[in-house]
């Protein structure tokens, strides 16, 4: 059992985890979406656990803090699955650890508002076909079929189109964070 | 599908389309199976969901920037010609039209068109189309007459996924209502995904479909609408609905937090709270579908379907088994009214095989000496009843609590629980997570282990007890 010195000393301070939290959080939000694969409910998990995270942060212990954040976006990753799709599909508990270790060693060289200011620059090398398909698919959020139409493609063509798209972009960005 | 080793592109691809909803139950089995047997396909998955969380990010940003000042702009114009605008927002309105000469020119316009709308409600008539010249006014109307031709023809192809943002509206609102956080006017239109919550009073809502919701406060509520679903979630309260006849591909589905309803064209009374959630069929017949059952029902008029976790489970219809079982006094015989041509249902207990969704929340919290116990069955089959009663005692609110549990093989006896050593105790009160996963979290640092009867106890994923708080065996 543990004493109360001994406890709170493996506790985390509630300013640390905040600061820890903000360098976690495309980690986090990578490992919402993956299982939820919806944009805005993945982010609205991760405010979850960032509130979550406030709260218990005398119960997070420094030695894993990743950790406790991991999971705690598991469990409300699939709590939001559970109430907004009623019922999972497919993605059962071995994926979902397996994807936590994945999340856990997620490599991250930049920030998300970073890589979006990046992205804000590589979006001139697209041309106006690229750029149209993107924006349909992430701004107004139209998918398979429907963006195949939208664009006058079939449906592979157009899922090796955004494939290589988003290759592109990401080449770019990758490049842009070493230059 | 081959079991080919898959490139980089075609597993990306292969991602892509499983988080754009593509792919087939067979390809989704596919790609899971791919996840399971390579750690590199996990990190790239991940790598590519990370993408396309920067991605959405960024187009959802630009999107949102110019949808919310138009929108603003377009709602301060309202404000402004109510005069509603305090002196600060005043300012900075009319140092956007200054900064923004195509701005002030919309405005400018839609303002005539405000001012001409709102001239001609006062008179009682609806605004025409006038000209001078008769040439220019068939040219009007000829331009009109396209342009209706057009969207009906548009709305008749228009098959594809596009999401209809704003299909539902406030009809009616009686005089004491009151909203939280949102005030919705008579004839304003709902944002879906959004929730309100009508604190006071009544509300009458419509879809453009014609089907109208009656609501009774305190009443949560929210829905969701796309192509491929139209769901009116109500997470507290009550309503009444009348539901227009909808396609059989996309059922009108109304959700609790226990149940959901899917529904082609009938009338409905349904209510919910935290506690339990209720539905009545007054016409017609419904399909409902417990969140953690994995068969579904159907609902007759005259007919209630009932889930109240605190008490047990209330099931109208001929699949129930009546046996009395334990040793608390069920309440049978539990009335519900208002049905059509005066059919009066009996709600009796009965019972969900697997699923089984037992709050105990309360109980655990309850003061040192009180008690509670709540019940339930597990069976389907008449000849084998299985009862099992949990008794849980707050000796101390936190760390002690006693569970009893009759009517099974395996756990006949006392089981008294300690759990003042876990130092994650303050986590454990998630209710709605897999309760596996807190146990194997507690046995990793706590010398006493939990055991979870789950073979009592199956969720749909098999993972956990959904909503019941841990059993801890010493």
């Amino acid at each position: 059992m543990l004493d109360s010195i001994n406890f709170e000393n493996i506790m985390m301070s509630q300013q640390k985890i905040q600061s820890f939290f903000v360098k976690e959080r495309p980690r986090l939000l990578a490992y919402a979406y993956a299982i939820l694969k919806d944009y805005d409910l993945a982010d609205d998990v991760v405010q979850n656990v960032s509130l979550i995270s406030i709260k218990k942060s005398d119960f997070i212990r420094h030695d894993n803090p990743l950790g406790w954040l991991l999971k705690t976006t598991r469990f409300e990753a699939l709590n939001a699955y559970r109430k907004h799709k009623k019922t999972i599909t497919g993605i059962d508990n071995e994926i979902v650890l397996r994807l936590e270790q994945a999340a856990h060693d997620l490599s991250l060289k930049q920030d998300d508002s970073h890589m979006v200011h990046r992205l804000k620059e590589c979006m001139s090398q697209l041309s106006e076909r690229q750029s149209r398909m993107m924006n349909l698919r992430y701004g107004e959020n139209i998918k398979g079929e429907a963006l195949a139409k939208a664009i006058n493609m079939t449906k592979m063509a157009m899922f090796k189109a955004l494939n290589r798209t988003q290759k592109k972009l990401r080449v770019c960005m990758e490049s842009s964070d070493h230059g | 599908m081959d079991k080919k080793v898959l490139d980089q592109e075609e597993f990306e691809i292969l991602c892509q389309r499983h988080l754009d909803d593509d792919l087939t139950q067979q390809e989704s089995q596919y790609f899971f199976q791919q996840l399971k047997q390579s750690s590199n396909y996990n990190d790239m998955y991940l790598q590519l969901c990370r993408q396309h969380a920067i991605f959405s990010q960024f187009f959802n940003k630009e999107a949102h920037e110019k949808n919310h000042s138009r929108e603003k702009q377009s709602i301060n114009l309202t404000r402004y010609l109510d005069e509603d605008l305090n002196p600060s927002e005043l300012k900075t309105f009319q140092q956007a039209l200054t900064q923004n000469q195509k701005l002030a020119e919309s405005l400018l316009l839609a303002s005539h068109r405000e001012l001409q709308w709102r001239e001609h409600l006062k008179q009682g008539s609806t605004p025409q189309i006038t000209s001078h010249r008769p040439i220019f006014r068939f040219a009007l109307l000829a331009a009109g007459l396209l342009l209706a031709i057009l969207t009906v023809f548009y709305i008749l192809n228009d098959k594809t996924s596009k999401p209809k943002y704003q299909v539902l509206q406030l009809i009616k609102l009686d005089g004491h209502a009151k909203w939280e956080n949102h005030s919705p006017r008579v004839g304003q239109y709902f944002d879906r995904e959004t929730l309100y919550h009508l604190v006071e009073g009544q509300a009458e809502l419509r879809y453009d479909d014609g089907t109208k919701i009656q609501l009774t406060s305190p009443a949560k509520w929210h829905y969701i609408q796309s192509a491929s679903e139209k769901t009116f979630c109500l997470e507290m309260g009550s309503l009444t609905s009348s539901i227009s006849k909808q396609s059989p591909e996309t059922p009108f589905v109304f959700s609790n937090p226990y149940f959901e309803t899917k529904i082609v064209g009938t009338s409905i009374a349904l209510s919910a709270t935290n506690e339990k959630a209720s539905l009545n069929v007054i016409e017609g017949t419904v399909q409902v579908q417990h969140h953690y059952e994995s068969q579904s029902s159907f609902i007759q008029a005259g007919q209630a379907y009932q889930v109240d976790p605190s008490q047990g489970f209330y099931w109208k219809g001929e699949h129930y088994h009546s046996t009395p079982i334990g040793p608390l006094p069920l309440i049978q015989g539990h009335k519900v009214a208002q049905f059509k041509k005066g059919v009066e249902a009996i709600v009796k207990p009965g019972l969900l095989e697997d699923a089984v969704s037992v709050k105990t929340e309360k109980l655990i919290q309850a003061e040192q000496g009180s008690q509670a116990s709540l019940f339930f069955k597990i069976s389907n089959k008449p000849q084998q009843p299985l009862g099992i009663m949990f008794r849980v005692r707050g000796q101390d609110s936190r760390k002690t609590y006693e569970v009893r549990v009759h009517g099974t093989k395996a756990h006949k006896d006392i089981m008294l629980i300690d759990d003042h050593q876990n130092w994650k105790s303050h986590q454990l009160i998630w209710d709605d997570f897999p309760k596996q996963w807190l146990a194997s979290d507690q046995n990793q640092f706590n010398p006493e282990s939990i055991n979870l009867v789950s073979f009592v106890f199956r969720d749909k994923l098999n993972l956990s007890i959904k909503d019941l708080r841990l059993i801890y065996k010493k």
